[in-house]
């Protein structure tokens, strides 16, 4: 039978025993679920049994290709990884620019990885030719110089999932990446490290077939046109999300002193701005495979302290400010210490706030001197002396390697000044910002704070959007029932409008596109909606899908990943705002801003905040109290087994 | 008698406007060898590190334009020249 838009394989290795083998995709279950994140949760509920430990072989790591990626469908470039965190034990799916077209190129749907390799390894995939090699020549370098060497010797064009020292050594705050640019993140790197598995590469000469041709370029030509319609486009293609940077330090979203204070705003823009990356440093957009508006940048310093230092940069505002304001340095050296995180493969979001957290504990005198073998401070070379440590594990850094649930086990009262959730730390905080984006990692994401790309359609990560603009978004982007509308949008408020009931459509459209493969950073979200998805997919596959059914199969998905988290003991509980947002205020100034709603027109306490959650399971369907599906849920989703498999281990209560 | 003017067909290559999308290389192996694969396109984005270098046009390409019209960063431009 003539298979399109999927490859129609997959392939399985079993690291312990070294085999590979390759199987058919089953095809009822890619109905059901589309692919990427939808069959690796569904593989990743059937395989990974509760209460394994992240960094034993018995964790499974899922890769999956969604039906569009390995064709030009705009910017259907994301590989999905999936498997159980190494910082807080929940099952989740990352998602990464790149690798995942030239695995369909090569033949394959989808890699499902078990056991763990005695030495290290490496996967080759040259189409049918697939073995593991000897890692041992690479295991211990970084990974651009890792990722050179196979691409010397496997192919300059070919595509490398590669972890750094930091994963060998198993910090789990460690990343793998995608091409030396793209993340697989939040605990995900030390996995591959615990499996000795040091990357895996591919290169296919055979290809993907497309049912409907002549329609594929009709939906290219308009999404094509939806991007070329955006003013914002080339500012966002030579710098990223850069471009917001400037407004981001304007509107105080950038904090320094463990998320105490604002910085001066004028001050940061002329260090971090754009004015000032353009006179220090040559920047070149970077776009992964069919990616039509790329956020990426590669970045050589062409003026000042380290000269001629070349790197990548995924999420761009990361170069000048994961480390610049909080520790005081210079543009120069804060990219300095973003290449040091790429090259060592530690995550720059967990690393800089717990570098950030522990200046404070040491300057509150809950960790000395001593425990630390240094004296930390807010500058560059704490950050350096830090990350060399971290990477290492030596003494307490071996602990901040391990995250902040770490950090709060091992120091009493640390969780007074650590800012998390789910062990997490989340980009922005929501003292300052309140959106969609924020409220739906900083309280409900299953996997913990930001897990998913940061600023996403309808961009309420910015202050100030009017709730007239957010309705347009949502009509052109989203695909959301009347009722829900009118819930989410009162006919009798007029500036406000319910952030938690949109949240449950926002986390549905996005676990959607990670279904298909697709990118929905905000600059291409807002071009993709779920009849264009559907419209695409039947391109693409030859099999029809409404925009109704899109909706439903990302919600089945979003339901089996909390599924899967209810089985690890993630319930209502562990939901909610990191405490220190209710409690205390940022300095901005001579302001205290204390935690509010996106319009600023009212505060949250501790009652606002559970008002919050009921609206958002409401919304969801589920059971209010506990924060869990339903069991009508489940069935009403088609996961009846789910359901039942709940209720045999006593957490789902019977209705 | 309609009068016919022999076109000469030229393709502009601007590596430092490509970012490495392939979109121009998975539209010319679907329209000429049925599948999508930037391996078995007609052309060929040359990488110096991470950073685009050179475009490259294969012998065997019939300067049909298709590239052109999908380049989502206008880095191949189709000129016709009477």
């Amino acid at each position: 039978m003539e298979v399109y838009g999927y490859a129609g394989k997959v392939l399985r290795l079993d690291l312990s025993s070294g085999s590979i083998q390759t199987e058919d995709l089953d095809m009822d279950m890619a109905k059901k679920y589309l692919g990427g994140q939808g069959t690796n949760t569904k593989l990743a509920y059937d395989m990974i049994k509760p209460g394994v430990d992240p960094l034993g072989p018995e964790n499974v790591v899922l890769l999956g290709a969604g039906p569009l990626c390995g064709t030009p469908a705009a910017s259907a470039t994301k590989v999905m990884m999936t498997t159980k965190s190494a910082i807080n034990g929940s099952i989740g799916t990352a998602g990464g620019c790149g690798f995942a077209p030239m695995l369909k190129w090569a033949g394959y749907d989808g890699i499902v990885i078990t056991g763990s390799s005695p030495k290290p390894v490496y996967l080759l995939i040259l189409d049918d030719e697939i073995k593991l090699c000897d890692a041992s020549g690479i295991w211990g370098r970084d990974i651009f110089e890792s990722t050179d060497i196979l691409r010397e010797k496997h192919g300059k064009d070919a595509s490398v999932i590669c972890i750094g020292q930091a994963s060998e050594n198993l910090c789990r705050i460690s990343l793998a990446f995608i091409d030396k640019i793209a993340h697989l993140g939040r605990g995900f790197g030390a996995v591959l490290g615990s499996k000795k598995l040091k990357a895996i590469v591919v290169r296919g000469t055979k290809g993907i077939k497309i049912a409907d041709v002549d329609m594929f370029y009709k939906m290219f030509d308009s999404l094509m046109s939806r991007a070329r319609g955006d003013r914002g486009r080339p500012r966002w293609i030579k710098y990223g999300l850069e471009a917001v940077v400037e407004p981001w330090f304007d509107n105080g979203l950038i904090l320094v002193n463990n998320r105490r204070k604002v910085p001066d705003e004028k001050e940061m823009k002329a260090k971090f701005g754009m004015k000032a990356w353009d006179e220090v440093l040559e920047l070149h957009p970077w776009a992964g495979p069919s990616c039509i508006t790329c956020d990426k940048v590669v970045a050589k310093i062409k003026k000042g302290e380290f000269k001629g230092l070349e790197t990548t940069a995924s999420f761009t505002p990361a170069l000048g400010t994961a480390f610049g304001p909080s520790f005081n340095m210079s543009l120069n050296r804060a990219v300095k210490c973003h290449d040091m995180f790429q090259r060592y493969g530690l995550d720059e979001l967990d690393g800089a706030y717990l570098m950030d957290l522990v200046v404070d504990l040491y300057n509150n005198g809950l960790i000395s001197k001593e425990d630390l073998g240094m004296e930390p401070k807010y500058n560059f070379e704490t950050v350096v002396e830090a990350t060399e440590k971290i990477v290492k594990r030596e003494g307490f850094w071996g602990i901040v390697a391990d995250g902040i649930p770490a950090v709060l086990e091992k120091v009493p009262g640390a969780d007074e000044y650590a800012i998390s959730q789910k062990g997490l730390i989340e980009y922005f905080d929501g003292r300052m910002i309140l959106g969609v984006e924020t409220f739906a990692d900083a309280m409900l994401n299953p996997r913990g704070g930001q897990t998913l790309a940061l600023v996403r359609s309808p961009s309420t990560a910015m202050p100030g959007i009017a709730r007239a603009a957010v309705e347009g978004v949502i009509a052109s982007s989203y695909y959301i029932p009347a009722g829900a509308r009118r819930r989410i949008f009162p006919a009798e408020e007029k500036e406000t409008w319910n952030v938690p009931r949109l949240a449950r459509y926002v986390q549905d459209i996005n676990t959607g596109y990670n279904c298909l493969g697709v990118c929905y950073r905000f600059i291409i979200g807002r071009i993709w909606n779920p009849v264009i998805a559907g419209a695409v997919y039947y391109a693409v596959t030859g099999t029809a899908m409404s925009a109704e059914e899109f909706m439903r199969i990302s919600e089945r998905v979003f339901n089996l990943q909390k599924a899967a988290n209810i089985r690890e003991g993630f319930d209502r509980k562990d939901d909610g705002f990191p405490k220190r947002w209710l409690t205390e205020p940022v300095k901005w100034g001579e302001k205290e801003i204390y935690l509010q709603d996106y319009t600023r027109t009212r505060y949250i306490d501790e009652k606002g905040a559970k008002a919050m959650l009921d609206d958002y399971y409401d919304e969801r369907g589920w059971d209010l109290k506990r924060g869990i599906p339903t069991k009508g849920k489940l069935v009403q989703l088609g996961l009846p087994d789910v359901a039942a498999d709940l209720e045999k281990r006593g957490v789902l209560e019977v209705q | 008698m309609e009068e016919r003017k022999l076109a000469v067909r030229k393709i502009q290559l601007h590596p430092e406007k490509c970012t490495g999308c392939m979109v121009c290389l998975m539209a010319c192996s679907l329209k000429y060898e049925g599948v999508v694969n930037p391996l078995k396109a007609r052309s060929k984005i040359i990488k110096n590190g991470e950073v685009v270098s050179k475009i490259l046009l294969s012998p065997d390409c019939t300067f049909c334009g298709l590239c052109c019209s999908v380049c989502p960063y206008d880095a191949r431009v189709l000129k016709e020249v009477s």
